[in-house]
C-alpha cells in the first residue's frame, strides 16, 4: 500500500515573538534551542534502517529561519544520512530572519524552495496582527531571496483587523512589482485561546466574513490576472510550480513529520508527536489517529481530495478502495446543490471555485451521503 | 427540636372534630408557606422534615415557587382539651388549574383566604373567592406577611370588606414566615370552620379532588368521603365511567401516605385499587361501592378539556420514541394533559398536544426537557376554532394544518375570555391600550381603592397566548394581576397564515390569525426567521402568505462564509473536528424542502411580539 517515496516535514517549534492569531505551536525563543535540535536529529536518525525515499521536505514552524547556519548544515547532514532525498525542498522563513548567508547556504544545501511569511505590506495591518516585520523588511526579504532562488512561495492574509479591499489592493499591487511563483492566501481565523480572540472579546473588530469573501474574490482575480490559478483552495502558482509536498498530502501520499506537534501519514497510520517540547523531549508516546475502517479512509480522501482543482479522480478512487464512486454517491450527485456546486465528469468529480467559499458544506453533505 | 412519630390512632369519636378546608390566595401571598407553618405548629412534621414548602413536591414547583398539584395533609390540634383533625387541601393559584381548584374546594367546609398585606387584593384572589362562594364555603379572611414593614393591614382588610364583601373583624393577622398569629389562626379554624358531617350509613359517596400514578399501587384517588365508609376488599366503582375495582389500600396524609383500616365520612384519604390508569381515577368523580351505590354522584363533574393547543417535536428527530414515552409518563400523573401523534412535513414524528392553558403548556414542556432530558421544538400555540362549513357542518379544528380550504368555510368562531386585570391606576392607559391592541373590548373599570384599580375586558384567548402576558409585565413593570375565564365563542374574520421558505411551505409555522393582525404578523415572523435561519449555500427567501397572495418576504443571503483556513503540516485533524462540529449541527436541523431549519427557528417565531 505504501508508495515508494513519501514526504517529510520538520516542525520547528520557535518564534522570536508569537503573532496574535497565531495557534498553533511554537515557543517563544531568538534561537532555535540545541537541545531540541538534537532530539529532532535524532528522530530523523530513527528512521534511518528503513531506507525510506524522500520526494519533498517541507520545513515549518514556527519560525525555521531562526536556525543557526550550522544547525541547517547539521540538520541537511542528518536528513541526507537518513533518506534517500530527492525533489522539492521547501522551507518558511520569516521576512526579519532573511540574510545572504543562511540563503547561501540553504541553496548549497539543496533546498530549492523559499516561503516567506509576507501576510500584508500594510504596516498597520502587520501591527495589529502581531507581525515583527514591517513591509519594507517584507520587500527586501523577497529581493533577497530572489538573488538566490527563484522558486518562491508568498503567504498573505485577508480579514486583518482594519483591511479593506483598498488596502488588500495596495498589498498586492507592490507584491506583483516582485518575484514569486506561488501564493498561498489564508483568511484570518480566529481561535479562542489566542491574543486576538481577547482583543476580540474586548471590542476589537474584524471585518465580517461577507467583507473577507469579497477581499478573497478580489485576491483570486488579481493573482489570476497575473498569471497564478489556484490549483488548490487557498493556494495559486505560475504553472509548473505548485507545491508538491502540500498537493501530495492533499493526494493521500504518505508523509512522515519530525518536532513536536508535527503530524505524520505513514504506513497507513495518522499520528502525531507529543504536542510540547518537554513532552518530546520526553520521548511521551505519539498519539495515533485509528483510520481502520474504510469509511473514515474514503471521508478522509474525500475531504483532502475535494481542496484541489483536480479534485477527486474516480479512478484513482476506485484502485485505492476498490469502490465505484458514481455508484456509492449515487444519490448525492443527483441532489440540487451538490449539482449546482460541483462538476462530475467521468473522470472526475470536483468543487467549482467559485463555491469554495462552501466547502466545508458540500463536503458534509459527501459524508453524510456515504 | 421536635421529632414526632405520627401514630395513627383510628377513632370513630373524633370524626365530629374534622375540619376540612383549604387555602385560596394569589399567586406568592403566601399560601404554601403557611401550610407549612400549620404543620410545623401542629408538629404534623418534625422540624427536621421540614423544607421550605413541604407540600409544593415538585422540582419545579419548588423552583418557581407556584403549586402545581394539589396535596393535601392530616394535622392534629388540641384546642380547650379537644383533639381536633384539621385536613388542610392545598390547592394551585394559577387560572390554568381552576377546575381543579374548584374540586378541591368542594371537598372542604371552609376556605382560608389569603391576602399578602404588602399586595392587598389581587386578580386570582377574587377568582378563587368566588369559586369558594360558588361551593358554599364559610371563608375565613388572613392577612399574611404582617411582619414585613411595607404591610398595610388596614388597608387590605378594608379592600377584602369592600371588594369582595366578607367581614375582616377579629380575622387572624399572621405571619406565615416567622410564625406570627398562628395559635390564633388555628383557634380560629375549630370555630368558624363548620365541622365535616358525618353519615357513615348512608352508601358511599367519596369525591376525587385529585389523583395521581403510583409504580407500585397503581392509580391512587385523593378523595373526600362525603358519605358512607369504605376498606379495602370493597369493589368500589367510578360513577363517571361505571368501571369496578378492587379496593387495595385506603390510607391519610401525613403528608406521607399512611395506610388506615377504612375511611370514614367527613375523612380526606386517599383509594388505591390496582387501577393501571390514572385517566380512570377523574378529578371530579364520584367513587361509590358496587354492591350499595348511592344513587347520585357527587354534583358538579366535568371532563376537563384542553383549550391550548401545539405541536411538540423532538429537536433530534430519532427520539421520537423517547417523547412519547415520557408524554405517557406524565399523562399518568396528568390526566388534563392531551396528546396524539402528528406527523409534520417540515418537523416529522411529534406529537399533538392539549394543555389547559399557556403555564400548563410551559410546565409540561419544562417537565420533559428537564425531567427526560428531551429537546424539543413546540410549534405556536393554537386555541380551537370552530369552523362552520359551507356545507352546514361544524368542526373543531386545533391545528391550523387542518383548516379547511377558504372556499369551503362559512365562517370561523374564536373562544373568547372575561380578562380582569388588577393594577395601580398609573398603568390604566397603557394596558387598555394593549387590550385594545389585542381585540379587547372594554367592559369595566372600578377603583377599588386610590391605590388599585380593577379593568376587565373580553378578548379573544388566541390574543392572550400571543404575547399578552409579557407585554402586561413590561407595560406595568410587574405591577399588574391578570386573570381570565372562558366565557364562549364568537364570529371573527381569521385566516390562516402560512410561511414558505424558498417557495415550499412549511407546515409546522403556519397559524390562524386575525385577518387584521395577519400582515404584521407575517412581517414579524420573516424577520425573525431571516435571524433565525443560517446562511446556507443558497439565498433562501422567506414569504409569508394568505392563501395564494404573498404578504411580505425576506430573504437570507447565500453563504460564503467556511473559511479558508491553513492546514498546516499534514495537521488533518483539526480540519475533521470542524467538520464534525458541522455534521452535529445539522443534527438539530429541519429540512423544508432543500433548506435547512435549525430547530430554534421554530422556536423564535414565537417570541414575535407586536410590542417589540
Amino acid at each position: 500500500m505504501t508508495n515508494n517515496s513519501v514526504g517529510l516535514y520538520i516542525h520547528i517549534p520557535f518564534c522570536k515573538k508569537k503573532c496574535l492569531y497565531c495557534s498553533f505551536y511554537s515557543v517563544k525563543s531568538d534561537e532555535v534551542s540545541e537541545t531540541l535540535f538534537l532530539a529532532l536529529l535524532e528522530e530523523i536518525q530513527s528512521y534511518r534502517d528503513k531506507h525510506i525515499s524522500v520526494d519533498t521536505i517541507f520545513i515549518g514552524g514556527g519560525t525555521p529561519s531562526l536556525l543557526s547556519v550550522s544547525q541547517m548544515e547539521r540538520l541537511f547532514e542528518e536528513i541526507n544520512h537518513s533518506f534517500n532525498v530527492s525533489g522539492e525542498i521547501t522551507i518558511e522563513m520569516n521576512p526579519d530572519s532573511i540574510t545572504d548567508d543562511k540563503l547561501k547556504v540553504l541553496k548549497s544545501l539543496g533546498v530549492n524552495r523559499i516561503s516567506v511569511g509576507v501576510q500584508s505590506l500594510v504596516d498597520e495591518e502587520l501591527k495589529a496582527i502581531g507581525r515583527i516585520h514591517n513591509a519594507q523588511v517584507a520587500i527586501d526579504a523577497i529581493n533577497t531571496v530572489n538573488k538566490y532562488f527563484d522558486n518562491i512561495n508568498i503567504d498573505l492574509m485577508v480579514g486583518l483587523p482594519n483591511q479593506t479591499i483598498e488596502s488588500l489592493s495596495y498589498t498586492l499591487n507592490k507584491l506583483f512589482t516582485l518575484n514569486f511563483t506561488h501564493c498561498s492566501v489564508y483568511s484570518l481565523i480566529l481561535e479562542e485561546n489566542t491574543p486576538l480572540y481577547n482583543l476580540v472579546q474586548n471590542g476589537l473588530i474584524l471585518p465580517d466574513s461577507d467583507i473577507s469573501v469579497d477581499m478573497y474574490e478580489f485576491a483570486t482575480l488579481e493573482l489570476e490576472k497575473h498569471g497564478f490559478y489556484r490549483y488548490e483552495i487557498s493556494n495559486f502558482a505560475l504553472s509548473g510550480y505548485e507545491c508538491k509536498h502540500n498537493s501530495n498530502c492533499w493526494h493521500f501520499h504518505e508523509y512522515i513529520g519530525i518536532g513536536p506537534s508535527s503530524h505524520s501519514y505513514y504506513e497507513d497510520t495518522r499520528f502525531s508527536n507529543p504536542e510540547t517540547i518537554e513532552r518530546y523531549l520526553n520521548k511521551d508516546n505519539k498519539t495515533i489517529y485509528p483510520i481502520e475502517d474504510k469509511n473514515t479512509r474514503v471521508g478522509e480522501y474525500i475531504m483532502l481530495a475535494l481542496r484541489t482543482r483536480e479534485g477527486i479522480d474516480k479512478n484513482d478512487f476506485k484502485q485505492k478502495f476498490g469502490l465505484d464512486f458514481d455508484s456509492i454517491f449515487k444519490n448525492i450527485l443527483s441532489n440540487k446543490d451538490i449539482n449546482t456546486s460541483c462538476v462530475s465528469t467521468t473522470k472526475r468529480f470536483y468543487i467549482k471555485p467559485e463555491f469554495y467559499y462552501v466547502s466545508n458544506s458540500i463536503i458534509v453533505n459527501m459524508l453524510e451521503a456515504m | 427540636m421536635f421529632a414526632i412519630n405520627f401514630k395513627i390512632v383510628y377513632n370513630r369519636n373524633m370524626e365530629s372534630y374534622i375540619r376540612n378546608f383549604c387555602i385560596v390566595a394569589h399567586i406568592d401571598h403566601g399560601k404554601s408557606t403557611l401550610a407549612d407553618r400549620l404543620m410545623e405548629e401542629t408538629m404534623t412534621v418534625s422540624q427536621r422534615e421540614l423544607k421550605e414548602q413541604l407540600l409544593d413536591s415538585m422540582d419545579l414547583e419548588r423552583e418557581r415557587g407556584i403549586t402545581i398539584k394539589l396535596q393535601p395533609v392530616r394535622m392534629k390540634y388540641i384546642y380547650k382539651g379537644k383533639e381536633y383533625l384539621l385536613n388542610l387541601i392545598d390547592t394551585p393559584g394559577h387560572v390554568d388549574f381552576t377546575y381543579e381548584v374548584s374540586r378541591s374546594l368542594a371537598a372542604c367546609e371552609g376556605a382560608l383566604l389569603v391576602v399578602d398585606a404588602t399586595q392587598g387584593v389581587e386578580a386570582q384572589t377574587l377568582t378563587n373567592v368566588y369559586l369558594a362562594l360558588d361551593n358554599d364555603l364559610e371563608i375565613l379572611p388572613v392577612i399574611n406577611k404582617i411582619d414585613l414593614a411595607s404591610a398595610d393591614v388596614e388597608g387590605t382588610k378594608q379592600e377584602i370588606e369592600e371588594v369582595i364583601g366578607l367581614d375582616t373583624e377579629g380575622c387572624p393577622e399572621v405571619s406565615a414566615k416567622t410564625g406570627l398569629g398562628i395559635v390564633d389562626l388555628l383557634n380560629q379554624i375549630i370555630e368558624k370552620i363548620p365541622p365535616a358531617p358525618i353519615n357513615d350509613d348512608a352508601p358511599l359517596k367519596a369525591l376525587i379532588f385529585d389523583s395521581y400514578y403510583d409504580n407500585y399501587r397503581g392509580a391512587i384517588s385523593f378523595v373526600r368521603i362525603q358519605e358512607g365508609k369504605v376498606k379495602v376488599g370493597d369493589k368500589i366503582k367510578m360513577m363517571s365511567t361505571g368501571k369496578v375495582f378492587d379496593c387495595t389500600e385506603v390510607g391519610i396524609f401525613t403528608p406521607k401516605l399512611a395506610p388506615i383500616d377504612e375511611l370514614t365520612s367527613g375523612m380526606v384519604g386517599y383509594i388505591a385499587g390496582s387501577i393501571k390508569n390514572v385517566s380512570d381515577t377523574r378529578v371530579g368523580d364520584t367513587i361509590t361501592l358496587a354492591e350499595n351505590p348511592t344513587d347520585k354522584p357527587y354534583p358538579g363533574y366535568k371532563e376537563v378539556k384542553p383549550v391550548v393547543f401545539a405541536g411538540i417535536y423532538p429537536a433530534d428527530g430519532s427520539k421520537y420514541i423517547e417523547l412519547r414515552e415520557s408524554l405517557e409518563k406524565l399523562k399518568l400523573n396528568d390526566a388534563s394533559l392531551f396528546f396524539e401523534p402528528d406527523v409534520s412535513v417540515a418537523l416529522g414524528f411529534g406529537f399533538r398536544c392539549g394543555f389547559l392553558g399557556l403555564l400548563h403548556m410551559e410546565i409540561i414542556e419544562e417537565r420533559l426537557e428537564r425531567e427526560f432530558n428531551l429537546d424539543l421544538v413546540t410549534t405556536a400555540p393554537s386555541v380551537v376554532f370552530h369552523v362552520y362549513k359551507t356545507n352546514g357542518e361544524m368542526i373543531t379544528i386545533d391545528n391550523p394544518t387542518k383548516l379547511p380550504p377558504p372556499q369551503e368555510i362559512d365562517h370561523i368562531e374564536e373562544p373568547i375570555v372575561k380578562v380582569s386585570v388588577f393594577t395601580p391606576p398609573d398603568y390604566n392607559g397603557s394596558i387598555m391600550e394593549l387590550c385594545q391592541s389585542k381585540r379587547g373590548t372594554f367592559e369595566d373599570l372600578v377603583y377599588i381603592d386610590t391605590q388599585r384599580v380593577q379593568i376587565k375586558y373580553t378578548m379573544p384567548l388566541c390574543e392572550i397566548l400571543y404575547d399578552f402576558f409579557d407585554s402586561l409585565k413590561s407595560r406595568t413593570r410587574g405591577y399588574a394581576s391578570l386573570d381570565y375565564e372562558l366565557s364562549g365563542y364568537q364570529e371573527s374574520s381569521m385566516v390562516r397564515l402560512d410561511i414558505l421558505l424558498n417557495g415550499e411551505m412549511c407546515d409546522a409555522l403556519s397559524m390562524i390569525v386575525h385577518k387584521d393582525f395577519a400582515y404584521a404578523r407575517g412581517r414579524k415572523i420573516c424577520e425573525k426567521l431571516r435571524e433565525a435561519i443560517p446562511r446556507q449555500m443558497f439565498e433562501i427567501p422567506i414569504q409569508a402568505a394568505i392563501g395564494n397572495k404573498i404578504i411580505a418576504r425576506e430573504t437570507v443571503k447565500a453563504l460564503r462564509k467556511d473559511v479558508l483556513a491553513k492546514c498546516y503540516g499534514g495537521d488533518i485533524t483539526r480540519k475533521k473536528k470542524l467538520l464534525e462540529k458541522q455534521k452535529e449541527g445539522k443534527k438539530r436541523m429541519r429540512q423544508v424542502g432543500n433548506v435547512q431549519v435549525p430547530s430554534e427557528a421554530f422556536m423564535s417565531i414565537l417570541k414575535v411580539g407586536d410590542d417589540k
